[in-house]
């Protein structure tokens, strides 16, 4: 199936762009970080021209300033510089917080993805076992023959059918090809009966059979068993032939 | 719209027809083999969808046909009218379209100084509802509460609808100016949603190829059986048995819908019971009277999917009420082989 055959990109994709995201989140958390520890002065280096001081203190008279005291504008100055630095280290605080939270939502919608992504997958591709071991099924159904005619020979034709066509079920478990539960059990056997390369038309009238013994309520009276013998055997004989013929 | 036929009486109510007798399962199969190849004369290479919508009509179900304009949604519901011998009458639904131009009012008559009841489209056999989702949710509720009750009730007076009454609604689910999109609580009262989708080339071909050779616009097709056999039909779907691991599967489908990551309202119980009517309808379709879980299988998707809405979140996405219930049907265990034994304190 070609869905089947491009789904692997999908997800190797996703786990791509997930790492990526996860690396760029942590970059920046770092930058972040760092800004904030260093302050202004150390993040903002060069030999541009010195950043100038401006006193904010008012123009006084002379007599003020003959007053001999001249050291109060100074610390005027440097109260200003460590506010004006503590406001601007709150800034790029709070823009690396808002970076690393925009980060960290791409992550989620990241990983949010690669579990739709996933999901999607595992309902697009049920994960059924590989039906290569047709010689083992064919073996174990051939081995088990004798065993499935007697169930069908003996008991009610409603009950000898149902359990003739539920030993299918059983052969093809023994052989490690299990029943899904999705599937019914229709589908199941004729699945494997496809797989053996069984006439189409015996087991068509087999699983015809059956889903009439298990679902109706009607009588099912002694033809039914009867066809359906006629009809396993026939199934029986295809193996057979399939074995002997050197096809597995 | 159709006017309606004032010859037509409309029945009061309580005046159904007697019961019919179900048909052995060989002849209903027959019986409606034949009205699908006739149909399908019309409506050329939609087997599939053509055979759900009848399973829809022998399961005394309402059917959306939700599809592009020219697809043959009129075309399979007069083509259905024919070859199942019923009234047919069309209501197209328009933003003025009122309740009382669907169920019908009543009329002065100067002669006899008194009023009459002069019957709506909706006294008809087969109504095909043309574009529901372009008239106000008003006239939509009066349409589907006469789906649901068969019967409508005007001026303090109650009239029963004909036995069957089937109702094929179109909707356009590309155009959405000026429109009304049914609500959820109004689409779970249809059995079925149904899609025609494109031809393939080769039966496109043969619509034109058809069309030339018969030299004229309209097809007239065969009738294959009257109301009364309809009604033989719907009997026989009555008579066929569905096991209770069956029943469970059908309860089991529904309930994960519900459950389902990607859906804000899954399906009702009336999904579950949809699935279990429509799937015995199916059966009888093909000579059982008895329903398998294949049968669940195949109908699921046009009887529930459009009973599930997705969550908003994921409106942009590829997730649908189709996908969900695609998601369920791989997911949900079908009855197991062996019929289960009873357990003694339960049959107690």
């Amino acid at each position: 199936m070609t869905e089947g055959g491009g789904a692997p990109t999908e997800p190797r994709a996703a786990i791509l762009a997930t790492v990526a995201v996860g690396l760029l989140v942590v970059l920046v958390l770092l930058v972040a970080v760092w800004a904030a520890a260093a302050g202004p002065d150390e993040t903002l280096r060069g030999t541009g021209t010195p950043p100038e001081r401006i006193s904010l203190a008012p123009q006084t008279t002379d007599a003020a300033a003959t007053d001999g005291n001249q050291e109060a504008p100074e610390e005027q100055s440097d109260t200003d510089g460590t506010w004006i630095g503590t406001v601007i280290g709150v800034l790029v605080l709070t823009l690396g917080v808002m970076v690393g939270l925009g980060a960290l939502w791409l992550l989620g919608g990241a990983l949010w993805r690669l579990r739709d992504v996933r999901l999607h997958r595992r309902r697009r591709e049920p994960e059924l076992p590989p039906l290569d071991p047709v010689e083992a099924v064919v073996g174990i159904m051939l081995a088990d023959a004798e065993a499935q005619e007697d169930l069908l020979t003996s008991g009610t034709p409603r009950n000898a059918v149902v359990q003739c066509w539920h030993r299918f079920e059983v052969q093809a478990a023994a052989a490690g090809v299990p029943r899904q539960p999705w599937e019914t059990s229709a589908e199941f056997t004729l699945r494997l009966l496809e797989l053996v390369e069984a006439d189409a038309t015996s087991v068509a009238r087999l699983s015809e059979l059956y889903r009439e013994a298990r679902f109706s309520e009607h009588e099912l009276g002694e033809d039914a068993r009867a066809a359906a013998l006629d009809v396993l055997r026939a199934i029986h004989r295809d193996l057979r032939t399939l074995l002997s013929g050197g096809r597995l | 719209m159709t006017p309606p036929d004032p010859s037509r009486p409309a029945h009061p109510a309580g005046a159904r027809p007697e019961p019919a007798t179900p048909l052995a399962p060989a002849a209903a199969a027959d019986l409606t083999a034949r009205i699908l190849d006739e149909v399908e004369k019309a409506v050329v290479g939609k087997r599939q969808p053509l055979t759900l919508v009848l399973a829809a009509v022998l399961a005394k179900g309402h059917v959306l046909i939700e599809d592009l304009p020219g697809l043959g949604k009129t075309l399979t519901a007069r083509s259905f009218a024919q070859v199942l011998g019923l009234d047919f009458a069309r209501a197209q639904f328009t933003p003025d379209l009122l309740p009382a131009d669907l169920t019908g009012s009543f009329l002065y008559d100067q002669r006899r100084g008194a009023f009459d009841f002069r019957p709506g489209p909706v006294f008809a056999g087969l109504l095909l509802a043309d574009e529901v989702n372009r008239t106000p949710p008003k006239t939509q509720s009066a349409l589907l509460e006469a789906m649901q009750e068969r019967q409508v009730t005007v001026e303090g007076q109650t009239f029963a609808l004909p036995d069957p009454f089937c109702v094929l609604a179109t909707a356009n689910p590309v155009e959405y100016e000026g429109t009304y999109p049914l609500p959820e609580a109004q689409l779970d009262r249809f059995l079925l949603r149904v899609a025609f989708g494109y031809p393939s080339a080769e039966h496109e071909h043969d619509v034109v190829a058809r069309r030339l050779a018969r030299r004229r616009e309209e097809t007239v097709l065969d009738q294959v059986t009257d109301a009364a056999g309809l009604r033989a039909l719907q009997a026989t779907v009555e008579e066929v048995r569905v096991d209770p691991s069956v029943a469970r599967y059908c309860v089991a489908l529904a309930a994960a819908t519900r459950s389902h990551g990607h859906v804000q309202t899954g399906a009702s119980p009336r999904g579950s019971l949809g699935l279990a009517l429509t799937a015995r309808a199916f059966a009888a379709m093909r000579g059982r009277d008895y329903v398998v879980p294949e049968d669940v299988k195949a109908v699921a998707t046009p009887v529930l999917a459009h009973r599930v809405s997705v969550k908003p979140e994921l409106w942009m996405t590829d997730a649908s009420g189709a996908s969900v219930v695609a998601e369920v049907l791989s997911r949900v265990a079908t009855p197991t082989t062996l019929e289960q034994p009873v357990d003694p304190a339960r049959a107690r």
